[in-house]
């Protein structure tokens, strides 16, 4: 495998009216094409500012990452949907194209190929309210993938939904990622679903926040994430990265 | 439908009918009151007026055509003073949006504007302006244009910051954030700020009309008041309260089909 993304030494402060927040101090990772990170840390350790550091909304205070390829398109999903209320599903799906002037024919069809694949082509005209969470939240995944992202960014994607959908829409979402063989950088809160989905999991320290720990993911037969919880390795894991994660109850 | 469901939607029905007739009634019975408390001369007919004085002026008015002269006025200057000082609301929203220090600097006169009677520029506007139409209108506008801005523009910055973001990590430039998210998410905001306008722009010209008294309900009701004709005034006050009804009721409806459509 090749590597995608290199950060190097990435620190970031924010500074308010009244105190300077130190976030990040010096997180160097290395991502691989095709691989899917998954980033734990403690709440408020700095794993969003980490986020929009990479995908260009934000700026790192000191500290480089470079794409190993050129112009790299970025997908970047947020916590919330975030759909549009006043756009049917077809449109929410074809905004990221809209905005970006990429709206061609070929594109289209492409948008409309996923939401059938993803069984959400009959609601192409409803509106996000007629659908249930995990349905919105594929919506939000197919229009960052309409882009056809060179690396996908998650923040927290299934933090909304209860804990059936998360798991379903999850391994949706899983399903897709490996289909479409895109780079992605997860954060999760959730440990199970860190290491039921990736290849690797870094672990984060407390704020300011720097890699504690990387585990690349080794399960007997791996599979898909509901699957793969029910692999013998996953609770060593989990009982890993719940003693780094050092959460006091 | 079941039986339980039948009852309750016909206990439903029948409280709406009572509701109604209670409302009628109580127009009827004042009317009653008012006329006969005025025809027994215990409320002295020259002050107080009375129901069929006040139809047979409405009456009058309307033969001659009086009537329709001066609801036609006060109509069309509240359809003007409305679209512009909404449509400039609208425009001035969106600057003060783009340019946020400017926002930021003339915040405080804005507030200073807003928490002034307005109805103490009168003077100096008729003085201004001249006492026709065109100063029933700006004294129309300073009334309603700082609330239609006040209100846009926070619809405009009370935006879903998640959405916001959204846009930004696509790369969406500033006049496609206000396409695609600012003026369809404010919507709401904007249609929900015409009822707070119309109002505003009804007091904004009667208002106007009481200094210019040239022409309008407002006149009829100053020119009554001078002539010591309070029959007059009544008629004019109540042609301003079926007006305002209509005029609300018409927003309610534009409102409800706006918001309809998502
Ligand atoms: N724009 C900002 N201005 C000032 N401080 C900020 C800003 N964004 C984040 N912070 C601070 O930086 C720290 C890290 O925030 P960040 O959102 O990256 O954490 P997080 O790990 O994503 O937290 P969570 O688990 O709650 O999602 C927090 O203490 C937060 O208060
Ligand atoms: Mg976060």
């Amino acid at each position: 495998m090749s590597k995608l993304l290199d950060i190097k030494h990435i620190s970031k402060n924010y500074i308010t009216e009244s105190e300077s927040i130190e976030a990040i101090r010096d997180i160097t990772l290395e991502i691989e094409k095709g691989s899917i990170t998954t980033i734990v840390g403690s709440s408020g350790c700095g794993k969003s500012s980490l986020l929009s550091i990479l995908s260009g909304i934000d700026h790192a205070t000191s500290g480089e990452f470079k794409f190993s390829k050129k112009d790299p398109v970025i997908g970047y999903m947020l916590q919330s949907d975030a759909l549009f209320p006043w756009l049917t599903i077809y449109e929410n799906a074809i905004l990221g194209l809209k905005i970006k002037k990429k709206d061609t024919f070929e594109n289209l069809e492409y948008v409309k190929r996923l939401l059938d694949t993803y069984k959400l082509s009959e609601f192409n005209d409803k509106y996000p309210s007629d659908l249930s969470g995990g349905m919105k939240q594929r919506v939000a995944l197919i229009r960052t993938l309409a882009l056809k992202p060179d690396i996908l960014l998650l923040d927290e994607p299934f933090s909304a939904l209860d804990y059936q959908s998360r798991l379903a829409v999850s391994d949706d979402v899983y399903r897709i990622i490996r289909k479409e063989g895109i780079t992605t950088i997860m954060v999760s809160h959730d440990i199970a679903e860190a290491i039921s989905m990736s290849d690797r999991v870094v672990v984060l320290s407390k704020r300011p926040c720097h890699v504690k720990k990387i585990y690349t993911i080794l399960l007997s037969n791996k599979s898909t994430p509901i699957e793969n919880r029910k692999a013998k390795e996953f609770s060593i894991y989990y009982n890993k990265i719940w003693k780094d994660l050092d959460i006091n109850v | 439908m079941s039986e339980e469901a039948l009852k309750i939607l016909k206990k439903k029905k029948k409280q709406k009918r009572i509701i109604f007739a209670s409302q009628i009634a109580i127009v009827v019975i004042f009317l009653l009151a008012w006329e006969v408390l005025a025809s027994k001369k215990i409320l002295n007919p020259f002050i107080f007026s009375s129901p069929s004085r006040i139809w047979n002026t409405l009456w009058n008015l309307f033969q001659s055509g009086e009537l329709i002269k001066h609801i036609g006025t006060t109509l069309y200057e509240v359809i003007l003073a409305f679209s512009i000082g909404i449509s400039a609301g609208f425009v001035i929203a969106i600057l003060l949006y783009e340019l946020p220090t400017f926002a930021k600097i003339i915040d405080p006169f804005l507030t200073m504007i807003n928490s002034l009677p307005k109805v103490a520029l009168g003077p100096i506007i008729i003085i201004w302006t001249g006492a026709n139409t065109k100063s029933i209108i700006v004294m129309a506008l300073l009334i309603n244009l700082i609330v239609s801005i006040m209100n846009i523009y926070n619809g405009f910055i009370g935006v879903d910051e998640v959405k916001l973001k959204l846009l930004r990590t696509l790369g969406a430039s500033k006049s496609q954030v206000l396409r695609f998210l600012i003026i369809p998410e404010s919507k709401r905001t904007i249609i929900s700020s015409l009822k707070i306008n119309i109002s505003m722009t009804l007091i904004g010209v009667i208002m106007g009309e009481f200094l210019v008294s040239k022409s309008g309900i407002g006149y009829l009701i100053i020119y009554g008041t001078q002539v010591f004709n309070l029959t007059l005034v009544m008629s004019g006050i109540i042609i301003l309260i079926v007006l305002s009804f209509l005029i609300y009721e018409f927003i309610s409806l534009i409102e409800k089909k706006l918001s309809n459509q998502r």
